[in-house]
């Protein structure tokens, strides 16, 4: 079942880990303290990361490892941040990246 | 703004499995030693690798990756390297010296580090083939899907499409499925498997299906959901798509497994020249039998040098890291000498085998145009070690277990017919019953007479491809035990469904034995009894997750 694995054959059962609350297009949801945003996204079953400038065509995660830039997204009111390798803080404000930024203010 | 200048013997760039290998061996040596990487962790890529890695059982081979990475990681620290986390060089200049834009603490800083010698072990990235929809979202590279599940435990769908077999292909398949999710197949233009068959063997006796000779034409999706299915078709002689032959499979995954490509961009800026070839992943720099590239105290380690295995990588560290040392004068150049031919000789043993050749060709290549770049005499500091000539598997590749009596008892039968390397059965075994010896690429030889039947070499082959068969069990039925890393493991008396190595169901199976102990490092082995009539085929179970 796609999201968090909670067992698991070698890696065990997995620890409980200190929530915390981020807010994901002006919702609030739950995730682990210190994971990467994208396996918070994802643990909710979000892929949806951003929408390129000229044909507003969806991106999510690629690479996984911050480089390919793929799963950019604004957060904390910063665009283009790669959230495969930027943890995740407490409060953290993600938003759905339009072309830019949020607000679609792309330069075409 | 002024930004102090920091000396250091030796910069390594990269924290992988080549950059902390050469960053050991040189602070074993009394080296300085900075050890540089841009991500919160260091280790590479070594923490998804949970699976028991290839290789000479004398270096860590039967030991997951992910265990490899710590013990690593322990001995820089324990040896005094100073790493540098969340730490991205951005420039390499003239007279080595490295720019950093270190993170820390939130705040980001400058840093100007001089360096003796610089380590270059940045690694390589997945490459990509694209088709119709290729960039919605649930599209993405094997080893992507491979961090999401083993590093941030997170399954990123249900039903996965594999592209390409070779053993990233594989392993990953192997390693959704641990992580519970269902791999609906694995397609490769090419008509055979294209990494370890002990690998496809794995995927194969758990149900899932391969399409060889089959490419992907597009994946299903829209701009909300991302991926929905995929379409995928069989390919002619010319690698094009037959039309009529087009298959819908649901997925919600597709995950990319086309191979990786060299990170040389730095040592392209550092003025390290490099050559292109294409079987070692693309754009390589040049280096000498020490990988110490065209630019004198610059080397190049790892994946970045060529796409190669951990193990590979591990030991062209090492042999940097003692190079560099001797060239600081830290160790003497007897010893040294020494140590790297040692190594040398391992590393192309790795390389044997036809799995190994081209990348040992390619290897030798880039050696031999270093010195027509550099115009320095080739002068081999040692004995070049010559491939020893194999020895032939003397083994049938019969599946079946004929040759064994019904009175014999419990008898090991190893499934592993491709010169590969690796050897940590030889190792496991107590009794000297397998045999592997020199080159580390034959294929295990079982004397039977000394084997015992003990099944120690089970859990610890990374193949998985070893079963102990004992036909005494009762008068018409025989046992089988295997290896088996799922998540559910069957008790004792438990009926299930025994499958053959295709994964197809063939009879109900009683399981007699199931045994987990510490020193398998999580690889339990079951034992299941079967009608005689089904022991050459009956090489897994199917219960349901």
């Amino acid at each position: 079942m796609a999201g968090r694995i909670d067992r698991h054959p070698i890696l065990g059962k997995r620890k409980a880990k200190e929530e915390v609350e981020i807010i994901f297009n002006g919702k609030k949801i739950k995730a682990e303290k210190g994971e990467m945003i994208a396996a918070a996204l994802q643990a909710k079953g979000i892929r949806i990361h951003r929408y390129t400038i000229k044909n507003k065509e969806p991106r999510g995660v690629f690479c996984g490892i911050g480089q390919c830039t793929d799963c950019a997204m604004e957060v904390n009111g910063q665009p283009n941040v790669r959230t495969c390798v930027t943890p995740v803080e407490a409060g953290m404000v993600i938003n759905t990246q339009y072309g830019l930024n949020r607000d679609g203010d792309n330069i075409d | 703004m002024v930004i102090i200048l920091i000396k250091m013997d030796m910069v390594v760039i990269g924290a992988g499995p080549a950059g902390l290998s050469s960053a050991i061996e040189a602070a074993k040596e009394g080296v300085d030693v900075l050890l540089v990487d841009e991500n919160i962790k260091a280790g590479g890529q070594l923490f998804k690798q949970i699976h028991k890695f290839f290789g000479s059982s004398d270096h860590r081979a039967g030991v997951r990756g992910i265990d490899i990475g710590k013990e690593l990681i322990n001995e820089s620290r324990k040896l005094g390297v100073n790493i540098w986390l969340n730490s991205i060089v951005i420039g390499l200049f003239d007279d080595k010296l490295v720019l950093i834009k270190q993170n820390k603490d939130g705040r980001e800083s400058l840093k100007r580090v001089q360096a003796d010698k610089i380590i270059i072990a940045t690694g390589a990235s997945e490459k990509v083939i694209n088709f119709t929809n290729w960039t919605l979202p649930g599209v993405m590279g094997a080893g992507a899907a491979q961090t999401m599940i083993n590093v941030h435990r997170v399954l990123p769908g249900d039903r996965f499409l594999m592209v390409g077999t070779g053993n990233v292909g594989l392993i990953v398949s192997y390693q959704l499925i641990q992580a519970g999710a269902e791999v609906v197949g694995l397609i490769d233009a090419a008509k055979e498997v294209g990494g370890y068959g002990v690998h496809a063997a794995k995927i194969a006796r758990k149900g899932v299906p391969f399409y060889l000779n089959h490419t992907i034409i597009k994946a299903e999706g829209n701009n909300k959901d991302g991926v929905t299915g995929a379409v995928i078709a069989e390919v002619d002689n010319n690698w094009q798509p037959i039309s009529g032959s087009e298959k819908e499979l649901k997925v919600d995954v597709i995950t990319l497994a086309a191979g990786l490509k060299p990170l040389s961009e730095l040592a392209n800026m550092a003025g390290c020249k490099r050559t292109y070839i294409s079987e070692l992943g693309g754009w390589v720099p040049l280096h000498n039998e020490n990988m110490e590239s065209t630019v004198s105290g610059i080397y190049v380690v790892g994946d970045v040098t060529g796409v190669e295995e951990a193990n590979t990588a591990l030991e062209e560290g090492r042999l940097a890291g003692i190079d560099a040392a001797e060239k600081l004068g830290k160790i003497a150049v007897k010893e040294s000498n020494k140590k790297k031919k040692s190594i040398t000789k391992r590393v192309k043993n790795l390389r044997l085998g036809p799995f190994g050749e081209n990348r040992l060709k390619a290897k030798e290549k880039l050696i031999k145009e270093y010195y027509e770049v550099t115009g320095k005499d080739y002068r081999e500091n040692y004995d070049s070690v010559q491939a020893i000539e194999q020895k032939a598997a003397e083994k049938t590749r019969s599946m079946s277990v004929d040759h064994i009596d019904k009175t014999q008892g419990p008898v090991a039968v190893i499934e592993c017919h491709q010169e590969i390397p690796c050897n940590p059965c030889e190792l496991a075994c107590k009794f000297g019953a397998i045999e592997i010896g020199e080159p580390i690429t034959n294929v295990p030889i079982l004397n039977e007479e000394k084997c015992t039947g003990c099944g120690l070499c089970l859990p610890q082959c990374p193949g998985l491809a070893i079963f102990l068969i004992d036909k005494s069990y009762s008068p018409d039925k025989s046992t089988v035990a295997f290896p088996y890393e799922y998540k559910h493991i069957p008790k004792k008396g438990d009926m299930v469904d025994a499958v053959d190595r295709q994964g197809n169901y063939l009879c109900k199976a009683e399981v007699v034995k199931v045994l987990q102990l510490e020193k398998f490092d999580k690889t339990p082995i079951v034992t299941i009894s079967v009608l005689d009539k089904y022991i050459d085929d009956a090489r897994n179970i199917k219960i349901s997750d």
